[in-house]
């Protein structure tokens, strides 16, 4: 085991605690800068050593004593999660859809270190005693890459890796919709209670959350807890979005860093109005309280999926909002009715917002209309749209409040990056 | 996290995927279930210890058309 490797970012630590691929003290962007496209196996090799798989029981202690979360939004520990399914051989399910739009922490990670998700999975399997896993990738999103890298592995631990592409919606990576998908189902959500004997004999993990695993495996447990915090350790990845100078691309976390260090870490060009924070069913920040929020797992405002999205100077948080909620509104699985009609009136009424065509009491009727959505429906994509909408409404209340007062959106730019808009929005 | 379960108390659960909005819970349970504005069911999820409370929970719960309401057992995260 190449400890040294590991052991070094303890010594180079990266300035200010955010790491770029291939920065010297990075820990799963270590090793080679993008140029270099994906790390080969043998690359890999040389510089972390083989993956030494140790039993099930073993791997499930090392993953208890790391106190590794989940990566993919819930932030649920994942020695819990692989302990429930340890008992059935579960097949893994490395989740690298990444269907929000705004992020790409995961397909960084299937094209340039593709063997730290494939040597996580090893490791989830092991963990689960299991002999298959499966990475759900877009074939266009990293898939590609994962699949050379599957033919160069010339060890597989016990463990038989394959590739399945996911349908192209956003509920696509919900994880019950994972489970249906390799279950041979639609891949829509199911609930968890109610889940079939198939669906029930998968576990589904992140792909960052994979890659975590395949250091963790050499690394140990202390070194694990070396980065991160008590209650949330580990590095992390963010992607960056919207309003940073350098939108689109994907720093590692060593430890919990304030919003305004990490913008400057990164080049961004100013003191955006406000932030998304994790995700575009996520939480929206004030700007002044931004610069100080501390960006990290287990922080004050969930990370989410990771992605930070500054607002645009020339935009407005309403129209922002309203244009993000249609978009989720229409990525309903549409199974459920809460969901479905919720989802849609909520974003009718942000439009009405938007165009300055709603009133004051419409105001309170949306933010009651996105409190009701809490919890309903059969996965979680109700409540992330309520938290977005409640959050926007706290954080644009002056906007709110002049628009209610009749005045139409008077942004000219609109920044956050959607896929394949099909109907165009009204207020533009 | 998940929330952690009264081990001896049942509680209703819904499948908000088959739910379709017949109503017939909200009448047999309305202590537990309500309808939204749109027809569906609404469901208290708090541990059911009043046993004639359990009785209609369990009632709503086999008398739902679509299958979407269970009631689950103390200790076990399956089953009618």
């Amino acid at each position: 085991m190449r400890a040294g490797a590991l052991l070094g970012d303890e010594r180079a630590a990266p300035v200010g605690g955010v790491a770029l691929l291939g920065d010297e003290g990075a820990r799963l962007l270590a090793g080679p800068s993008a140029d270099a496209g994906a790390e080969s196996f043998a690359a890999q090799r040389a510089r972390l050593g083989p993956l030494v798989l140790g039993t099930p029981e073993d791997t499930r202690s090392l993953i208890g004593a790391s106190g590794l979360l989940g990566r993919g939004g819930a932030e649920f520990p994942t020695a819990l999660k692989l302990a429930a399914a340890a008992a059935s051989g579960a097949l893994v399910v490395v989740n690298a859809s990444e269907g929000e739009p705004a992020s790409r922490k995961d397909e960084l990670l299937c094209r340039f270190r593709p063997h730290l998700v494939l040597d996580g999975a090893c490791v989830a399997a092991r963990a689960v005693s299991g002999a298959r896993a499966v990475v759900y990738v877009h074939r266009r999103r990293g898939g590609a890459a994962l699949g050379a890298a599957l033919a160069e592995r010339t060890e597989d631990g016990g463990v038989a890796l394959g590739l399945h592409e996911p349908a192209e919606r956003y509920i696509a990576g919900e994880s019950s919709a994972v489970a249906d998908a390799l279950a041979g189902g639609a891949g829509l959500p199911r609930r968890r209670s109610f889940a079939s004997a198939r669906a029930r004999a998968t576990v589904v993990i992140n792909a960052e959350t994979a890659a975590h695993l395949a250091l963790l495996a050499r690394g140990g447990a202390a070194w694990f807890r070396a980065a991160g915090s008590d209650a949330a350790p580990g590095s992390t990845l963010v992607t960056l979005a919207g309003g940073f100078a350098r939108a689109g691309s994907v720093v590692e976390l060593l430890a919990p860093v304030a919003l305004g260090r990490l913008a400057a870490a990164t080049g961004s060009l100013g003191a955006p109005e406000a932030v998304l924070v994790g995700g575009y069913a996520g939480t929206w920040v004030p700007g002044a309280a931004a610069a100080g929020l501390s960006i990290g797992r287990g922080g004050a405002v969930p990370l989410g999926c990771g992605v930070l999205a500054p607002l645009e100077g020339a935009s407005c948080g309403v129209a922002e909002t309203a244009r993000l909620v249609r978009y989720l509104a229409r990525e309903s699985s549409g199974q459920c009715g809460p969901c479905l009609h919720g989802l849609a009136e909520l974003a009718a009424r942000f439009d009405a917002l938007a165009l300055g065509t709603a009133r004051r009491r419409d105001v309170e009727r949306t933010r009651a209309l996105a409190a009701s959505l809490r919890g309903r429906g059969g996965c979680g994509h109700p409540t992330g749209v309520a938290q977005l909408a409640e959050s926007a409404l706290e954080v644009f209340a002056d906007e709110v409040h002049r628009h209610s007062a009749g005045a139409a959106c008077a942004a000219k730019a609109v920044g956050l990056p959607l896929p394949r808009e099909e109907q165009p929005c009204p207020w533009r | 996290m998940p929330v952690a379960l009264n081990p001896r108390a049942a509680r209703l659960a819904l499948d908000g995927t088959r739910c379709d909005g017949h109503g017939i819970c909200a009448l047999r349970c309305p202590e537990r279930i309500a309808l939204d504005q749109w027809g569906y069911a609404v469901v208290a999820d708090d541990p059911i210890v009043e046993p004639r409370t359990l009785a209609r929970a369990r009632r709503a719960a086999a008398a739902c058309p679509a299958g979407a309401l269970v009631l689950l057992a103390p200790a076990s995260s399956a089953g009618r």
